[in-house]
């Protein structure tokens, strides 16, 4: 039996919203329950409110629309690594999924709430900010996009108003001589979270040199973070093995990472650069695919 | 609210009864309906030794509530076996001892059944990527892993 705390189920976002604006950000919204009823049990944070929003209808899609792929808030991490759409045009996200837990959490946790937990490890965030991704928001009062890079604010945090609920992600399609990436370290090949995360997006130009250029870090800041100078050394520049090495040492730079149980300060710097070269090649490899 | 009438089908049984909203899904299962074959663990989900198939879907029950699993189908260890005569998949078990204290072999045994159902040939690889969420602390997995094959070869022969 869990803690003390009132329970609804919501049977519209609308609804759900006026729930949480009621508890005024002493309301949690439940949906895969693979964080909540952790948090509630082990972090001992026992919401007044938990707003069910799992029963609400048409939130679980991946589809296209015009020059946008829209996934829905209550779409899971086993639905995304399957969808046939993604695996063309959206890799990283796959590769997030890989590593992601177990396939048991994998069937139950969304990317919703994946995204909105907001912690500075989570995997599906370094992808995201790198497809230029944006969450439309809704409220009972309002509708707003949010851009990714502007969505998280620290360690468990973002920018979410209390009555807020993120309905969908919407993020453009790539250009055909694009490709991207991510990749993690953990020690347990399962089960555990990453000691570091890096997502690379590249975009080549007809003579091959990098068009475009995004790079985001995972786990080795207070938030999940895109390294800037480090795609600027980037752009513009034939890709050789001189100027990745030269991004890599950049994107070390640039990490702000802690030591914590899983990884010491320095090790998290050490793998920050190997991640960053290896999902530069892997993106590279995907442009030319 | 802090009660709520849920109707939740257990291996083909229909349970209707009142829970509270706190109640997880595991302990609706084990102390509500007596079912005692899927386990606690590690109660965050890390485990899997309260994994069963919620919709024919492998989950934690340690992590849902219960009332979230109103009107769903949930089969557990306990429906593996049919008129008395065990699934291969528990024959192998036993065969190729794939368990020793055997408090994680409910959920493995979830875990493999609907593996093999999807995936009636899967490679060792798929066999250790797809279990990997059920953690044994006795065999060192090489002879789960010999069981999910040998079940394999005999459910398609």
């Amino acid at each position: 039996m869990l803690y003390d705390f009132d329970y609804v189920e919501a049977k519209s976002l609308d609804q759900a919203s006026s729930f949480l604006s009621k508890h005024k950000g002493k309301a949690k919204l439940y949906a895969g329950g693979t964080d909540q009823v952790v948090d509630i049990r082990f972090k001992n944070q026992i919401p007044e409110l938990i707003v069910n929003i799992n029963k609400i209808k048409g939130l679980n899609y991946i589809k296209q629309e015009n020059n946008f792929l829209k996934i829905g808030t209550l779409t899971n991490l086993t639905q995304i690594q399957q969808s046939s759409l993604l695996q063309s045009t959206f890799p990283s996200l796959i590769d997030a999924t890989v590593p992601f837990a177990s396939f048991q959490i994998r069937n139950r946790a969304t990317i919703g709430g994946n995204i909105c937990h907001s912690t500075p490890s989570a995997d599906m965030a370094p992808p995201m900010l790198v497809l230029n991704s944006s969450a439309k928001v809704v409220s009972s009062e309002k509708e707003r996009n949010i851009p990714l890079n502007e969505f998280f604010s620290g360690p468990n945090q973002n920018n979410l108003k209390s009555d807020e609920i993120v309905k969908e992600f919407i993020l453009p399609i790539p250009p055909k001589k694009s490709g991207n990436s991510y990749l993690r370290h953990s020690s347990r090949g399962a089960l555990d979270i990453a000691v570091a995360g890096v997502a690379c997006y590249l975009e080549l130009d007809d003579k091959d040199n990098v068009k475009d250029a995004k790079i985001s870090l995972g786990a080795v800041a207070p938030k999940p973070i895109r390294a800037l100078r480090s795609e600027n050394i980037l752009k513009g520049k034939k890709l050789t093995s001189e100027l990745i090495l030269k991004t890599s040492t950049m994107a070390v730079s640039e990490a702000k990472p802690i030591s914590d149980v899983r990884s010491s300060l320095e090790y998290r710097k050490k793998i920050t650069g190997v991640l960053v070269k290896r999902a530069i090649n892997l993106a590279l490899e995907r442009c030319n695919n | 609210m802090k009660n709520k009438k849920i109707n939740i089908t257990i291996n083909g049984q229909k349970h209707e009864s009142t829970v509270s909203t706190k109640l997880l899904l595991l302990d609706f299962i084990r102390e509500n309906i007596n079912m005692t074959g899927t386990k606690w663990g590690c109660l965050t989900g890390d485990c899997g030794a309260c994994t069963i198939l919620l919709n024919g879907i492998p989950v934690n029950s340690c992590i849902i509530l219960a009332v979230d699993a109103d009107d769903s189908e949930i089969l557990t260890v306990e429906g593996l076996a049919k008129d008395g005569q065990l699934s291969q998949i528990q024959k192998s078990f036993i065969e190729k001892g794939a368990a020793q204290c055997g408090y994680c072999t409910p959920g493995f045994l979830i875990s493999s059944k609907y593996l093999l159902d999807k995936k009636p040939n899967p490679t060792e690889d798929e066999i250790r990527y797809q279990l990997a969420g059920n953690l044994c602390r006795c065999t060192g997995y090489n002879k789960i892993i010999d069981a999910v094959i040998d079940a394999s070869k005999k459910r398609s022969s």
